[in-house]
């Protein structure tokens, strides 16, 4: 089935989420393996996202400007003695996405309640 | 890029795992524009690195990266092909010749027959059946998983190239090919139904093992039941692929795909098989022998047929039956 126009996958969503709680710590950039264990805990999976699935819809995203990204400077990643990491951070435009996701999710729970109300 | 590789700091099976998430993202950025290709190695890279730092730091058992990783690459498949075709879009254009493709297939199927039959074997006789089931029992249920997992593997294999086969030769012939075609994927289908009777028989291997008396007894009967469903199973995918490279030899031959003289390999195999029913009718020893040889020879023309398409120079023709119509 082709999703609908500007419409989010339940993966994009989840990225979102994921990146907005990572936004509210110390730092607010994330890398792909963080986001993935983010999401696995937010989910309480017991998998971790599939490579494949993960790296395409952050480039989706990406292109749709909801997430920024920049590769880490080499100094850091050869200090720490790991491969260099590509960072990603949600834009304000990713941030107004996911929440009004979370709004038309709400929506339906309280058009319910104000129907219950006056019945 | 980073310089540090994604094996760098692992050991053991960690490094096998990592090494197979490089194998694979390498294989489907192979081609791509340096830039895109890197960037994605990258950070696949950085993914298994992180991952694995994770799990030691967690103290978590190294088999469960290595599984982790291993599914997140078997999960994410179909993605990362999609995203292939995404980055090159309407610009893609692999060309692999016809004769490589159906080549590569025919060489595939020997490896996935092998396979397939190897699931067969057992001495259902009342005397070493005990032998049979004991041993069974002791192997490990790690080995029997993988087992089970090639099992299920070759059986999706065996659809997909059958699949893959009728793609390809269609245009050359739509009656032998959808024939050859059917009897893989039956082939396939047979696989993975033996691949599940076989699961239930070690379970019953191990409730022989544990059982007395004449629990134990009924075990044994059920079990020798499964055995022999497991057997017929595999045979009857044997059948079915052995018919199935008969139909590729007459489809292969009247194409002119292979030299022509290659035919008379499945003839003759098909007149020693026949010879091995008549010798099974008969009463002969020899009977079990005449009818492997029969078989065997049929394997030899796909190996034969699979090489030669694989290394001769491609000629890139049209069908030949596209000929004859243009002639007339």
């Amino acid at each position: 089935m082709r999703r609908k126009a500007g419409a989010l996958l339940s993966i994009e969503i989840a990225i979102l989420q994921a990146g907005i709680a990572v936004l509210r710590g110390s730092d607010p950039e994330f890398h792909g393996y963080a986001i993935a264990r983010e999401i696995r805990d937010q989910e309480g999976a017991r998998s971790l996202t599939a490579h494949g699935t993960l790296y395409r819809a952050l480039e989706r995203l990406e292109v749709r400007g909801l997430l920024a990204s920049r590769w880490e400077d080499p100094e850091i990643a050869a200090a720490e003695e790991r491969p260099r990491r590509r960072m990603y951070r949600v834009t304000a435009e990713g941030e107004a996405a996911a929440q009004a996701v979370a709004a038309a999710a709400k929506a339906p729970a309280k058009t319910l309640k104000r129907g219950l109300a006056a019945s | 890029m980073s310089s540090i590789t994604a094996g760098g700091g692992m050991s053991g099976i960690a490094v096998v795992a990592s090494r197979v998430a490089r194998g694979w993202t390498a294989a489907y950025t192979l081609g791509l524009a340096a830039q895109v290709r890197d960037a994605r190695r990258a950070e696949i890279a950085s993914d298994v690195w992180e991952h694995h730092r994770d799990i030691v730091t967690e103290e978590r058992p190294m088999w469960r990266f290595f599984g982790s990783v291993f599914g997140r690459i078997v999960r994410g498949a179909p993605a990362d092909v999609l995203w292939r075709v995404n980055v090159e879009g309407p610009k893609m254009d692999i060309k692999i010749p016809f004769e490589r493709i159906v080549g590569g297939l025919l060489l595939a199927m020997v490896v996935l027959l092998m396979i397939t039959t190897s699931i067969s074997g057992y001495d259902t006789g009342r005397e070493g059946f005990d032998g049979e089931l004991r041993r069974l029992a002791d192997m490990s249920g790690a080995a029997h998983n993988v087992n089970a997992f090639f099992r299920a593997i070759t059986g999706v294999a065996l659809i997909a190239a059958a699949a893959a086969l009728y793609t390809n030769l269609k245009d050359r012939s739509p009656m032998l090919s959808a024939m050859a075609a059917f009897g893989i994927a039956a082939a396939g289908v047979l696989a993975l139904i033996a691949g599940a009777l076989q699961l239930v028989f070690v379970e019953l291997a191990q409730e022989y093992v544990a059982s007395t008396g004449a629990h134990q007894e009924q075990v044994l009967v059920t079990a020798r039941g499964f055995a022999v469903a497991t057997e017929n199973t595999v045979g009857g995918a044997f059948i079915a692929l052995v018919l199935s490279i008969y139909v590729l030899a007459i489809l292969a031959g009247r194409e002119a795909l292979v030299p022509r003289w290659l035919i008379g390999i499945p003839v003759i195999s098909a007149v020693v098989i026949g010879g091995s029913l008549i010798a099974q009718a008969v009463g002969a020893d020899l009977q079990w022998w005449i009818l492997i040889s029969g078989l065997f020879m049929s394997v030899i023309w796909l190996l034969i047929a699979g090489l030669w398409l694989l290394l001769s120079p491609s000629k890139g023709r049209a069908p030949a039956s596209a000929g004859h119509a243009a002639a007339m």
